[in-house]
């Protein structure tokens, strides 16, 4: 193992006996009702104690002590009495035994199920993934639509939640039979103490989680310092453990060695193509209507399917159902508005969110022609209705959209020439969703979802002076995706979670239409490519003394559809001097069809209460490819279906790790440690010199391979008095190899992929200045990247050219960068008002951080080679946020 | 290219990016980069040979030499011979041919041009065999294809274009190159002077014929190239429109010829080629049918000796001003 792997797995086993040891406590208390001496130990221990009524009769207590730690304290306490305890931090449970067991309770008691949603207290909006514990210590999580389900025994019982930035409650409900209850959480939000707030929600409690899933929530997306002030849900991807990329300013991310169209991007269930902005610059995705968000990157359940690497699951808010509310900011690049208020009180709500860049006003600052326009903007829209408290309705709508117009005059260089040129794509999405609840137990989510992403690109010489035989043209293209689905979950009890349901998905790939503008120029229209995706699923999510398990099963079956002309090749390589025939399928005839099935187990041991063992397995199949060899991923790509020619990508993933949970006082350090492989069959590569852009013929560029990636990944969150923030190391590999002795790279050897980052290391860290100042700093160390590099170069037929080393045998200089944030939050005279103002300065120190190398004939006498740095300085910032 | 160009305005604005010169330790291999065409049309063959150099300070190039010794030969195999080698005769030998021009840009190129005794037979196999001390290099046998015929050329001196019609064959797929050939022809001669070099021209415009999809009378446009020219005495200047007809390794190559050259940057900056490099696709190796029988190095040989059947309907005035 590396050595800098062996000292980081050092220091957490050091830190973590640290913080092994607890507060000392002192107490002396003769003869005392319990529920005194439990909120005397509560106040010294800062944990939270549950219990119920078999625990607090009327038997009195005593217990003395001088320094000894909770669980000694404990000890003495109960150690003649009924009174068994749990410390499960921040909680400590306190069980009678001579309450009822479970069997016992069945016989003699009834069960009940008490349902419903978590809230906001002040919005209404629902809150995904709170903890509700209740009167046995049993817990369950509300899903992602903020709904929970318990099963308890009838009568007074008591419930203690608890959300990530919220306060903790503990409310006593009576449930009999089916009984519904919402609760309401309050968020800890007036300016810093919202810092303070912030600082809770680094504990995601890793121990709890059976998946290897990244989660934030909103608070944690704006923290980030941001290139140009405007949060960036791709950057922060990439900061987390196991994600990389092949640069700064590229699009799309790549998860535990898997390339960026293996991510399965939603938003509100619709699939996502293109996720940025200026070509991956800027997310397409507005932080401030995002309610949650989670990345899962290993162990992924079963209902989730179509990618082969991870998935990020993003959810938009409901909108405020208690009364109007405003927000937005001001920056340099970008400017936010989002506008939310109820339709129907305690029941429907609308929030209209939209950005757009004043790139333009630049530009008509600096004398730019009319014609000549750089912008882009997003909507985002949502609005719900809670038809009674069985049955809700959502329906959210995205429209994301960048605009290229330029106007090339190269007249002063090459005589009288003016070409104008517009360049635009765009994302759109609508998601229409049913919420029913059958009886407590049983929820539904039925879902339609569409989604269509277009680009097109135009040139226009119209204008010239003289004619312009470059061919003027419009080219436009497009991917529509259809998909309806159904989600059952069936909470059993607390220990026992059964999910099952299935989609239908229809994909149709437009990839070129070019229509002649100009008779230089011609037509080229490629046949529309269509498919059905169907899936269907079951997964079982159980506890069992200390083990809990997710196991799953994913059928997919994916048909690649006509109409379409599939051409013939003659045996060995593919090539348009090889083809011998072509077969022609009419309207929905099945070209070809696939069907797999997609195991996945997750499994945990919790050794202790701190301290969880995780193992999960994940096999995923992938139908649909981003066609691309190019280092960044630009917004003419094409995907293509799996089909004759392109075999469905398949990954396995293993994974193995454990999850350190310790808090003691204000201090809370949230380990995580795991290691991974994965395989992946049926991978696309591309033969040298690749023609991808409207190309027919384009599986004859195609070579098979396949590829390995493993790693083992550190991540910690802590919260240190007033420091807080997260830390995660990642050694990784990444390797690839063509799978065909026609067409091989490296000699059909592996070679490392070109985000094949070995090392990365990510710090962010935040903490308060005083009461209206909040300081964070981020900083990134990444490996270089692997490179093809010219060795050499020689003159042939049209000028210079070089001869180049293996594929990816060099590396370029790694990657390291810091950036820093404040956020100014100004004295409030308006309560209802909020704001702060955001600072910073991102690549602090200028780093010229390497992307690329070009090779470069500059001098008579020798060529050269240079780095080439997309942010190679430092960039301030600033930006204000307000809200009301 | 449009979408580069696109691509480039855009991280101008919007980027503050920046280059720095990186030198690697790598020690360069020597290595010969060998490029010719045979058509049928031709009476002589311009050959070009280069030398691979270092492109790293910290090793330096072998001495660039005025010339060096070697020796170019051509076998012929008649048609329907197959493809071995050693079966051919003798259709030509150079010995030490003359060098018309060296150290074109200082990394050791060579052209030369050599005449053949006769010209090449449509439907005959050729291979090239060129020794340089102990190395011996050799291509595959290439069979010279049925030239599609050139129905009509014109040149317009107004749009500075050169268009030619021909009949894309039906269900056969050709690989064409269309050019131009540049003569100059005094007023008061007959002769016309080729005062350009024809084979730096093929790789210009080169299809498949997917977009001609087997039409008759189809034609083809282009841009004439932007030539000046220097004649003492009154001339015209006389355009050749050509039709090459290829197989599809040759258009492969010549194709990624184009791409290789994309791929270098005559100036480089952050504003001029850096962002272009964030859509660049891997680099291409110009290794064509050209091995390394004999001697040291690697076996794969950039170039291409390429072999191909050339048809055209005569000259065209252009109309310039002299």
């Amino acid at each position: 193992m590396d050595h800098r792997v062996k000292n980081i797995i050092f220091l957490f086993l050091v830190s973590s006996a640290l913080w092994s040891a607890e507060k000392a406590i002192k107490i002396e208390m003769i003869n005392t009702p319990l529920k005194e001496i439990i909120n005397e130990l509560e106040q010294q221990s800062e944990h939270l104690f549950i219990y119920n009524e078999y625990v607090n009769d009327k038997t009195v207590y005593s217990v003395s002590s001088e320094n000894e730690t909770l669980k000694e304290v404990l000890e003495k306490l109960f150690s003649s009495s009924t009174v068994q305890f749990k410390i499960r931090s921040p909680h400590v449970i306190l069980k009678s035994i001579n309450e009822p067991t479970s069997e016992t309770t069945i016989q003699r008691q009834k069960l009940g199920t008490l349902s419903g949603y978590v809230k906001d207290a002040e919005s209404g909006e629902t809150l995904i993934g709170a903890t509700i514990i209740g009167p046995s210590g049993s817990y369950v999580l509300t899903n992602n639509f903020g709904f929970y389900s318990f099963e308890v025994p009838e009568g007074i019982n008591q419930f203690t939640l608890s959300h990530i930035g919220y306060g903790t409650i503990v409310e006593t409900i009576k449930v009999e039979g089916k009984t519904t209850h919402d609760f309401n959480l309050t968020f800890k939000a007036t300016s810093l103490s919202e810092v303070e707030v912030s600082s809770d929600s680094y504990k995601k409690e890793r121990t709890r989680t059976l998946q290897n899933v990244i989660q934030f929530n909103r608070q944690d997306l704006i923290r980030f310092p941001a290139l140009l002030g405007v949060p960036d849900i791709n950057r922060i991807m990439k900061s987390q453990a196991g994600v990389s990329s092949v640069g700064e300013g590229t699009s799309g991310f790549n998860v535990r060695g898997g390339n960026i169209d293996q991510n399965l991007i939603l938003l509100d269930g619709a699939p996502f193509y293109n996720s940025s902005h200026l070509f991956g610059l800027f997310s397409i995705f507005n932080t401030a209507s995002i309610k949650d968000l989670k990345l899962y990157t290993g162990g992924i359940p079963a209902r989730f399917g179509g990618r082969a690497s991870s998935v990020l699951d993003i959810r938009l808010r409901d909108g405020n159902t208690q009364k109007f509310a405003a927000e937005g900011s001001i920056g340099p690049i970008v400017t936010h508005l989002q506008l939310e208020t109820p339709l129907v009180k305690d029941k429907s709500a609308i929030l209209i969110s939209g950005r757009r860049s004043f790139i333009d006003l630049f530009q008509d600052l600096s004398n730019s022609t009319n014609e000549e326009k750089v912008y882009f903007y997003d909507f985002t829209a949502k609005t719900h209705y809670r038809i009674n408290p069985k049955n809700t309705v959502y329906l959210s709508g995205f429209f994301g959209a960048d605009n290229l117009n330029f106007e090339i005059d190269e007249t002063k260089k090459n005589g009288p020439k003016k070409e104008k040129t517009k360049f635009n794509w765009n994302q759109s999405s609508v998601s229409f969703k049913w919420n029913r609840i059958f009886n407590g137990k049983l929820f539904m989510n039925l879902s339609s979802v569409f989604s269509q992403y277009d680009y097109g690109l135009s040139s226009d010489s119209s204008d010239n002076p003289i004619i312009d035989l470059s061919g003027d043209f419009n080219w436009n293209a497009r991917i529509r995706t259809f998909e309806t689905k159904t989600n059952l979950t069936y909470n059993l009890n607390p220990e026992n979670t059964f999910k099952g349901g299935g989609s239908v998905t229809k994909h149709s790939f437009s990839p070129t239409k070019i229509e002649a503008a100009s008779k230089y120029s011609q037509n080229i229209s490629l046949e529309t490519e269509n498919a059905v995706e169907i899936g269907l699923f079951g997964e079982w999510e159980t506890q069992w003394k200390r083990f809990q398990i997710n196991t799953g099963l994913r059928w997919s079956q994916f048909s690649n559809i006509g109409p379409g002309d599939v051409y013939q090749y003659a045996p060995g390589s593919k090539s348009l001097a090889t083809i011998v025939s072509s077969k022609t399928y009419e309207k929905n005839d099945v070209i070809k069809a696939f069907n797999n099935f997609e195991p996945r187990i997750a499994l945990k041991y919790k050794w202790s209460e701190d301290l969880a063992l995780k193992a999960n397995y994940n096999r995923m199949y992938q139908y649909i490819h981003l066609i691309s060899n190019t280092l960044g991923v630009v917004p003419y790509d094409i995907w293509k279906p799996s089909g004759t020619y392109i075999e469905p990508l398949k990954v396995d993933q293993f994974a193995i790790g454990f999850a350190l949970n310790k808090v003691k006082d204000k201090k809370r350090i949230d380990v995580g440690i795991e290691a991974y492989y994965k395989s992946f069959n049926n991978l696309i590569e591309y033969k040298d010199g690749a023609n991808l852009i409207a190309n027919k013929y384009i599986e004859t560029e195609f070579i098979p391979a396949k590829g390995i990636s493993y790693g083992l990944e550190i991540s910690a969150d802590y919260v240190l008095n007033q420091w807080f923030g997260n830390f995660n190391y990642t050694y990784s590999r990444s390797e690839r190899k063509t799978d065909s002795n026609l067409d091989e790279i490296n000699q059909g050897e592996y070679y490392p992929s070109n985000f094949d980052r070995p090392h990365v290391l990510n710090v962010n860290t935040s903490r308060k200045l005083g009461s209206r100042w909040e300081a964070t700093a981020s900083f990134t160390f990444r490996s270089g990247r692997p490179i093809t590099i010219p060795t050499g170069s020689y003159d042939l037929l049209q000028g210079r050219h070089f001869n180049f080393s293996e594929r990816n045998e060099y590396r370029i200089s790694p990657i390291h960068r810091l950036d820093l944030s404040f956020n100014l939050y100004p004295k409030e005279r308006n309560k209802r008002w909020k704001s702060h103002w955001t600072f910073g300065v991102y690549n602090v120190y200028a780093r010229k951080n390497p992307l690329s190398v070009i090779p470069s004939t500059t001098s008579d006498k020798r060529t050269s080679t240079y780095e080439f740095s997309l942010l190679g300085a430092a960039i301030p910032f600033v930006s204000y946020q307000f809200k009301f | 290219m449009k979408l580069r160009s696109l691509t480039l305005l855009f991280l101008i604005i919007f980027t503050i990016s920046c280059v720095k010169e990186v030198q690697y330790d790598i020690k360069p291999q020597s290595e010969y980069a060998i490029f010719t065409v045979l058509h049928n049309l031709t009476d002589h063959i311009e050959f070009h040979i280069s030398k691979t150099l270092a492109i790293y300070e910290n090793f330096e190039s072998e001495e660039i030499q005025d010339k060096f010794d070697f020796t170019v030969r051509i076998y012929e195999y008649p048609s329907g011979a197959g493809t071995d080698p050693t079966s051919g005769t003798l259709f030509l030998e150079a010995i030490n041919p003359k060098i018309l021009v060296n150290n074109n840009y200082g990394i050791g190129r060579f052209i030369t041009n050599i005449p053949l005794t006769r010209k090449a037979v449509i439907g005959n196999g050729y291979a090239l065999e060129v020794t340089i001390g102990d190395n011996v290099i050799r291509s595959a046998v290439e069979y010279l294809p049925e030239p599609i015929p050139v129905k009509k050329s014109s040149v317009s001196s107004e749009e500075l274009t050169f268009d030619l019609s021909f009949d894309d064959p039906p269900d056969v797929i050709n690989y064409y190159s269309f050019y131009e050939n540049y003569y100059i022809k005094p007023i008061s001669e007959e002769v016309l002077i080729p005062i350009t070099s024809e084979i730096q021209f093929i790789a210009s415009n080169t299809r498949t014929d997917v977009l001609f999809s087997g039409k008759t009378n189809t034609n083809f446009f282009s841009e004439l190239k932007q030539l000046e020219f220097y004649y003492e005495t009154p001339y015209e200047v006389h355009v050749e429109s050509r039709l090459l007809t290829f197989e599809h390794e040759e258009y492969e190559f010549l194709r990624k010829v184009k791409l290789s050259s994309e791929q270098s940057y005559e100036k480089v900056d952050e504003e001029s080629s850096g962002p272009f490099t964030l859509f660049s696709s891997p680099p291409v190796k110009l290794n064509g049918n050209l091995t390394l029988i004999e001697g040291e190095g690697n076996k794969n040989i950039f170039g291409f000796f390429i072999v191909a059947g050339a048809d055209s309907n005569g000259t065209n005035i252009l109309e310039i001003d002299n």
